[in-house]
Formats: structure tokens, sequence, C-alpha cells
């Protein structure tokens, strides 16, 4: 049927036909070459690019994503339903010793503000955090990322820390008006700050694509000892310091590695955290001179704007 | 007229279809079913909706509707923008040249042909993005995707020619592979 459709068209037409789409297929190889270009070159353009798009299609994805996350998660639990009478029971007596430790807790948290008021120690902001559903993953194996259903509207920022319950998952790359994308700490382009504990030895962490990602940039690293805890370091001022991220193992090649505390296999929702540095040092200070050498009639009082210099009447 | 008009009409509904199962495969794609790297790799479900098209019914699988659903693909899914797109143009072009030989031939031939352009493909996105300078993905991982591809493809075509009674290469005869 299709060939008596074409065979009635003449020499002509067909000859038109052949052209353009011809033209259609050089256009659209420049169109996707210009795209990868600009993918490489200008990725917060692209970024956002797929964000508007993820916006306009987010509240349709959940129709299919959702069901399937809910049957993946059903599959996964059903050896845990198996034995849930045995889990119910452990569970009564976790929380029953967990009450304990909260009224432990409390108290010891009423005692602590007590102490630092005393102290008048100048506490950093507490940070507020958004909780987002994940809803979608990188299909394939050239990015390790995860979108989110929070976004611009409800006060994520790029850069923000995505935690789950227990450590550190990744961090914003891209927000969009309702959704977010988060660069997962797995990724090829993902480097943290960390600092292991209890040594103090800081690092970075760069993910490859394995699931446990190494650690560059390791100082003393004779001091550092398989199972120390690694937690961000806060250094650059995009992350809270103190976020949990995991432990440090050493592989067969003597490499440096960390597995990480947060579950990805498991990860349903994530915190954002909204973090903003209440301090941040971002010009050198003054120049400090020996007594005499001065030129300046008044030094303490340019150390003092320096925000280093004591009060003179404290100075001997 | 009324037939022109009447295959017209069927070839819309077709290219309907294409989008329909292509943007649906998408959202499959992207369903978050677990996100460690050590996780059950997702198959190209694009790839394996867009070859049906092509082999079967060509004319409504056009080069920018193929092009639309592959920048779709990479942008909710994570992928080199554009790339992957191109990749897929290429791959159903490739795979459109190639029905002529394959009308009336075992199923056997259409995989091995859908299974050489997913690997051209795969290969293809990889060398593209070291030579772009950015770091490609393990190539166990992308090999690991294109085997899971692979495997899906009978699955997939088995399902589409159950829901569109768009049957098997072998009911085609030889002569219908070279119209467009």
């Amino acid at each position: 049927m299709r060939r008596t459709e074409r065979g009635q068209g003449s020499d002509p037409s067909e000859g038109l036909n052949r052209a353009i789409q011809r033209t259609i297929f050089g256009a659209v190889i420049i169109a996707g070459i210009v795209l990868f270009v600009l993918w490489r070159t200008d990725n917060p353009r692209v970024e956002q690019m797929r964000l508007t798009l993820m916006d306009a299609v987010l509240p349709s994805m959940g129709w299919v994503t959702e069901p399937l996350a809910v049957m993946t998660e059903i599959a996964r639990d059903y050896e845990a339903v198996v034995d849930i009478y045995e889990q119910n029971r452990a569970l009564r007596r976790e929380i029953q010793r967990l009450h304990a430790w909260r009224e432990t807790a409390r108290q010891l948290e009423e005692e602590n503000a007590q102490l630092r008021a005393l102290n008048n120690l100048n506490q950093p902001p507490r940070t507020t955090f958004v909780t987002g559903d994940i809803i979608a993953d990188s299909g394939g194996p050239f990015r390790e990322s995860a979108l989110v259903n929070v976004g611009a509207r409800d006060g994520v920022v790029d850069g923000s820390a995505a935690v789950d319950g227990v450590g550190l998952v990744g961090r914003v790359s891209g927000v969009g008006e309702r959704a977010s994308r988060i660069l997962l700490l797995t990724d090829f382009s993902s480097r943290i700050p960390v600092i292991l504990k209890p040594r103090g030895r800081r690092a970075v962490l760069a993910g490859d694509g394995t699931p446990a990602p190494r650690l560059e940039f390791l100082d003393a690293s004779e001091q550092v000892k398989p199972g120390d805890l690694v937690k961000t370091s806060g250094d650059g001022g995009v992350f809270p310091p103190d976020i949990p991220v995991g432990r440090v193992i050493v592989t067969p090649s003597q490499e440096w590695r960390v597995v990480l505390l947060s579950d990805y296999s498991r990860l349903e929702f994530v915190r954002l955290l909204r973090y903003r540095p209440d301090t941040r040092i971002d010009r050198p200070g003054g120049l400090v001179l020996p007594d005499g050498a001065a030129r300046d009639p008044r030094p303490a009082e340019r150390l003092g704007a320096g925000g280093t210099g004591r009060p003179p009447a404290l100075t001997e | 007229m009324s037939a022109g008009r009447e295959t017209g009409l069927r070839r819309a509904l077709r290219m309907a279809a294409l989008a329909g199962f292509g943007l649906l495969a998408v959202t499959l794609e992207a369903a978050p079913l677990g996100l460690s790297p050590a996780a059950v790799t997702s198959p190209d479900l694009v790839f394996c909706i867009v070859a049906h098209w092509a082999l079967r019914v060509p004319g409504a699988a056009p080069v920018l509707l193929v092009f639309a659903l592959g920048l779709a693909r990479d942008l909710l899914t994570d992928l080199p923008v554009g790339l992957g797109a191109l990749g897929l143009v290429f791959a159903a072009e490739w795979l459109k040249t190639r029905r002529a030989l394959l009308a009336r031939q075992p199923f056997v031939l259409e995989w091995l042909a859908v299974a050489a352009a997913a690997a051209a493909m795969a290969a293809a996105l990889w060398l593209a993005v070291l030579l772009s300078l950015a770091q490609p993905p393990f190539a166990a991982a992308l090999a690991r995707h294109t085997a899971a591809t692979i495997l899906v493809y009978p699955l997939v075509t088995a399902c589409l020619g159950w829901v569109l009674g768009i049957g098997s290469l072998r009911d085609l005869p030889r002569a219908a592979g070279e119209a467009r």
C-alpha cells in the first residue's frame, strides 16, 4: 500500500522530498553537535534547560515512576516481611531503650545550652533543611545523579548539601522551580573537602564511578587508619562542617577510599540543607609591625580594625 | 484520494504512538530503581522502541521525531546532551537502510543488526565523550548497559508487536523493505 502511495509521486516531487529530508538530517546533526558543545562548555545553561523540562513533565512523571518505585521497594522488603513479627519485637525493645536515652539527651542538651550561655560562645547559625522525594535517577552509566521534587520555591540553592538520615549523599547541582538535581558523591565530577577524625587530617573526596569514592590530596597519610570517620570539613563555605560522610578503607592496591554511610540502594528521601556560613574571611589581615618600626602613630587601632587587636587597656 | 488520506492518518497515529511509547520509556528509564553504581543497569528502552519502529514502520519514525525523543531522554536521564540524541538518529537511520535485507529473515538476524547498532552507538558515545576531554564512564558499566539493552530488545519487540499489531519482519514482503 505504501509502495503504491510512493509510486503516485512524480520524479521532481520525489527529488524535492529527498532534498528536504537530507536538509532536515543535516540540520539535526548540526543541532546535536551545537547542543553537545554547549553542554561541555556552558553546563549551567544546559542544566537550566534540563530543569525547565523537568518542571514541565514532573507531575506526569510521578504517575509512572512512583508505582515503579513502590514495586521495587515491595520486592526489596519482601524478605523483611517474612520475619516482621520478630522485627516488631526487636523494635519495641529498642524503642524502650531509646526512651531512656531521649530523657538523658534532653537533660544533656539543657545542661549544654546553659554552659554555652555561661561561656558566651558564638554559635554557628542553625542549619535548616527541606526534605524531598527522589523522583528520578540518571538512567545510563554516564552520570551518577538523582532528581528530587523540591526546588527554588522551597528555598533550595545551588550547592546545598544533600543528606539522608545517616550521612552525606551529594550536593545540589542545578535548581529548577519545583525540582533540583543532586550530584551524588560517586559521580566522576564530585569533589568534596573532608576531614578525617580523630586526627583531623584533611583531604578531598573524589567520586570515580565506583561505590567507594577515592581520597585525594590526603596530607600525612601515615597518621590515617582504616576505620577513621570521614566528615565534611566545611572548607570553601559551601557545606556545613561535620556532616558524617563515611569510613576510611584501604584497598589491596594501597588506595585510600571511603565506604559511604548513606545507603544509596535504599534512598527514597533526602534532606537538602539550607546553610549560610556566618563568618567568612574575605580579605588578608593587616601588617603586624614590631614596636618602634610602626609608621602609623596608632597601630593598636589599625590592628583593631582588622578584628584581631585587643583593647589597649588589656595590653601590657 | 481517500486511501491516501487514510494512509496519512495511519502514519500520524503511528508517529504519535512512537512519541507516546518513547516518552513512557524515558520515564521508565528515569525511575529511581537504585542509585548505587553497583545497582542493576537499566536498559536503553528508547533505543529498543526506535529500532522497532525504524525496522517495521520507518515512515513513522522521521529523523526529527527520533531526535526530539533522544533529546528528551538526554535531558531527563542526564546523558551528554545532544550526543545521545545524535547516536539514536544515526542508529535509526542505519537500521532503516538494513530493512530491505532483513525482511523475511529470521528474527535472530534482526536481533544481531540491532545489537550491532546498539554496540556501535555506545562505542561512539564513549569515544565522543573521551575526545571532548570529559570523563567517560567505565567501559564495563557501558558494556553492561548495552548488554541489558540487547537482551531486552526481543521482549520490547514482542510487547509492541502484541499491542500495536506490527508483527515480525518475516511477514513483510521483501520489496516492502524499500518503502520509507
